[in-house]
């Protein structure tokens, strides 16, 4: 046990067996910090948001929240991880394609798993739903279905579904990727309002620009593993890893960003 | 349960029975999936014609033949094609006259739902590379469609394959009608029905494996 | 051919036409009904079941698919009851036969629905901690059946024709009164082409439903 808020410990990750993806990963984050995962493409950093969501099955190691182990591979390979439901509900997650069900209202969507999981009252559970689409500036397609909404806004409702089961952590893997360039602000504003509030959350992205200005922390990986893990303004300025330093002269084409 | 005792030997005694039946069956089968394969192709180009007459008829024809049951198209053809045209047909020839029938109206939906699920950009990028109407057609929206079209024209001969035995109830030879014919002969009713679905599923199950890989290496192709 | 006769002809056995029609649509329909639950709950086994149960239930959908419905028929008819021991009564192996054959057919349709969700939906269900007992009934389900729709019609559509053969076992569906009244006036014209067409405006109809559904909602929706 550690006091730590997110604590993932000895984390390792194959597909298949052979394609090693995480390498024994170990990493600790308090909470209210905003940590970006950083790194090439294939580096495993969707893996990694997958694997404390507990969305994919680990070889070895174990993920504690808040002191309490909620994920733990299996001595034995072949028998399925232990996972704590209870503690992993308090995760939350968005993925890069919205995946909002096509079949529900923006309203039904949200809804959807405080009235049916948790058992919250419709009413009650509408109403904090009205509330924070509001916020969102969202109100008025509470009634509309996902497939009549712009990439901007079917995020951002994708946000706000995770939201209203009050998680303790949020995890962003590439929310802005597929949208269009003009729709990115929308979504990365509701992201900064939620750093205002001190939420936890672990972030990949590829836009270096918002990486800087939300991280409290920037991890970046390559090969499955960490290879630095700083402040943002040491990690775009002066990298210690000549890798790191390779990669970000890459994606910037410039030396540093200030 | 199990009370019953098998008695095989109805089948092995009348075995040259059965593949007599066989072979009519896989005749059928042979020569109305060539019809199909030739006859689908051509009523779908007279379905996507310019002129709109050859288009009705064309649409008629597929909906008609894919909206009634295969039962009524061959008992309607049997009774009815001698009285409109006062000659009587070999029965085989009426029975490949309604099935072939049959198989090429589902094979044209088959061919248009292939074409017309290539997307159009293709038809742009023809034209942008400068590829004549025939050309195009030719080179870039056949092979595609006939790649696309294939499992669902197998499918159709293994449908094919099954209405075939519909001829035993006009009395021609087949499979079924051989089955039939022995059940009542041998009082072995259990052993022979067996056997001929077993017969008709030995054909069948290759085939639908096939449909199953050329799914699968088709969604990995153009995905 | 006199139009105004032949419709007077027509009009004379109306009721035994409308009887056999009654019956056919009451023999579809819970072949339907009964054939749609097996369907989705094979869909589900072959999808997401244990092994040995996805074994059985492949081999059912494949003997079904890959056999003649006639000889189905005549299985369940001559050969079930007699292997059983046990009278079965013929509405009761009708409808056993309509059902298992729809189980197989539709069981294809809503696997290819159940695919077509895709992984991602899967995800979203977990990380919002929906547990099965919710992201079956209230994600998985109503977008199988959305998607699966379009085919279950025309699956829909296959089982009324195919039900035309139960008149081969004597079942006096459509086909069976077309045919008695056909033999017994010696008028078989009249009575068959109204047969026909019977199937047909129903058929037809469906299939139109079909291309409605899919071009209005299931687009509006962009499932
Ligand atoms: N389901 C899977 N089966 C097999 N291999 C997979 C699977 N998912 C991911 N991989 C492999 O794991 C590696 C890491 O993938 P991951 O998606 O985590 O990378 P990433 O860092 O998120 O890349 P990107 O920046 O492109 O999103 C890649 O080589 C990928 O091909
Ligand atoms: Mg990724």
């Amino acid at each position: 046990m550690s006091s730590s808020f997110l604590n993932v410990q000895g984390l390792r990750k194959t597909f298949g067996g052979h394609l090693v993806v995480l390498d024994d990963i170990n990493f600790e984050m308090q909470a209210g910090e905003r940590v970006v995962v950083i790194g090439p493409s294939g580096s495993g950093k969707s893996t990694l948001l997958r694997c404390v969501m507990g969305l994919e099955k680990i070889d070895s190691g174990r993920i504690e929240l808040e002191g309490t182990p909620y994920i733990e591979a299996n001595a034995n390979r072949r028998k399925d991880n232990f996972v704590d439901i209870a503690v992993r509900n308090k995760v939350g997650m968005v993925f890069q394609h919205y995946t909002l069900f096509p079949h529900l209202t923006v309203l039904g969507n949200l809804i959807l798993a405080p009235m049916r999981a948790r058992g919250e009252a419709r009413a009650s559970a509408t109403d904090r739903a009205m509330q924070l689409l509001r916020r969102l500036g969202l109100e008025a397609k509470a009634g509309a279905f996902p497939g009549m909404l712009s990439g901007g806004q079917k995020q951002r409702v994708a946000i706000a579904r995770a939201l209203l089961l009050d998680p303790k952590i949020m995890l962003f893997d590439e929310v802005t990727s597929a949208l269009d360039p003009e729709l990115v602000t929308e979504v990365e504003g509701v992201m900064l309002e939620l750093a205002e509030q001190k939420m936890s959350m672990m972030i990949v992205t590829h836009d270096m620009w918002f990486a800087k200005r939300i991280a409290t922390r920037v991890i970046f990986s390559a090969n499955g593993r960490i290879v630095e893990d700083c402040p943002p303004a040491k990690m775009f300025s002066s990298p210690s890893e000549p890798r790191t330093a390779d990669f970000l002269k890459k994606v910037l084409h410039v030396e540093t960003i200030s | 349960m199990g009370g019953y005792t098998w008695d095989f030997s109805a089948i092995t005694r009348n075995w040259d029975q059965l593949m007599d039946g066989l072979a009519v069956t896989l005749q059928l089968t042979g020569i109305c999936t060539v019809i199909g394969l030739v006859g689908g192709f051509l009523v779908c180009l007279m379905a996507m014609s310019r002129l709109a007459p050859l288009r009705w008829i064309a649409v008629a024809f597929i909906e008609l033949f894919r909206c009634t049951p295969a039962l009524v198209q061959i008992i309607w053809i049997f009774y009815c094609v001698p009285f409109f045209f006062g000659v009587f047909f070999d029965p085989f020839l009426m029975a490949v006259l309604a099935l072939g029938m049959n198989i090429t109206a589902f094979n044209a939906e088959a061919y248009r739902a292939a074409i017309q699920a290539i997307p159009s950009s293709h038809e742009d990028a023809c034209t942008a590379l400068g590829l004549s109407p025939l050309k195009k057609t030719v080179y870039v929206i056949l092979p595609q469609a006939l790649l696309m079209a294939t499992p669902v024209l197998l499918t159709n001969t293994i449908g094919l394959l099954q209405q075939t035995s519909l001829v035993a109830i006009v009395a021609i030879a087949d499979l079924m009608y051989q089955g039939k014919t022995l059940a009542t002969q041998t009082y072995r009713p259990i052993e022979i029905y067996t056997a001929v679905a077993f017969i008709y599923f030995a054909f069948s199950l290759p085939l639908s494996q096939v449909v199953g890989l050329w799914e699968r290496r088709l969604r990995s192709r153009l995905a | 051919m006199n139009i105004s006769a032949a419709l007077g002809f027509l009009w004379e056995y109306r009721q035994a036409l409308l009887i056999g029609l009654g019956n056919t649509l009451y023999f579809t329909a819970l072949g339907l009904l009964v054939g749609l639950v097996i369907g989705f709950v094979v869909s589900v086994v072959r999808t997401a079941g244990h092994p040995l149960l996805k074994l059985v239930a492949t081999g059912y959908v494949e003997v079904f698919r890959g056999t003649p419905m006639l000889i189905q028929l005549f299985w369940f008819f001559f050969c079930l009851p007699a292997l059983l021991g046990v009278e079965l009564g013929n509405v009761f192996s009708t409808i056993l036969t309509l059902s298992l054959y729809m189980g197989a057919i539709s069981s294809e349709s809503f696997r290819a629905a159940l695919k077509a969700i895709g992984t991602e939906q899967r995800d979203a269900c977990i990380a919002l901690g929906l547990p099965g007992r919710v992201s079956v009934p209230y994600v998985i389900l109503p977008q199988t059946v959305m998607r699966a729709v379009p085919t279950l019609l025309s699956n829909c559509v296959t089982l009324f024709k195919e039900s035309a053969l139960v008149s081969t076992v004597g079942m006096a569906d459509l086909m069976y009164q077309g045919q008695m009244i056909a033999d017994s006036t010696a008028r078989p014209i009249e009575i068959l082409t109204a047969t026909a067409l019977i199937y047909f405006i129903i058929a037809f109809a469906t299939t139109r439903i079909v291309t409605f559904y899919e071009q209005g909602y299931l687009a509006r929706m962009r499932l």
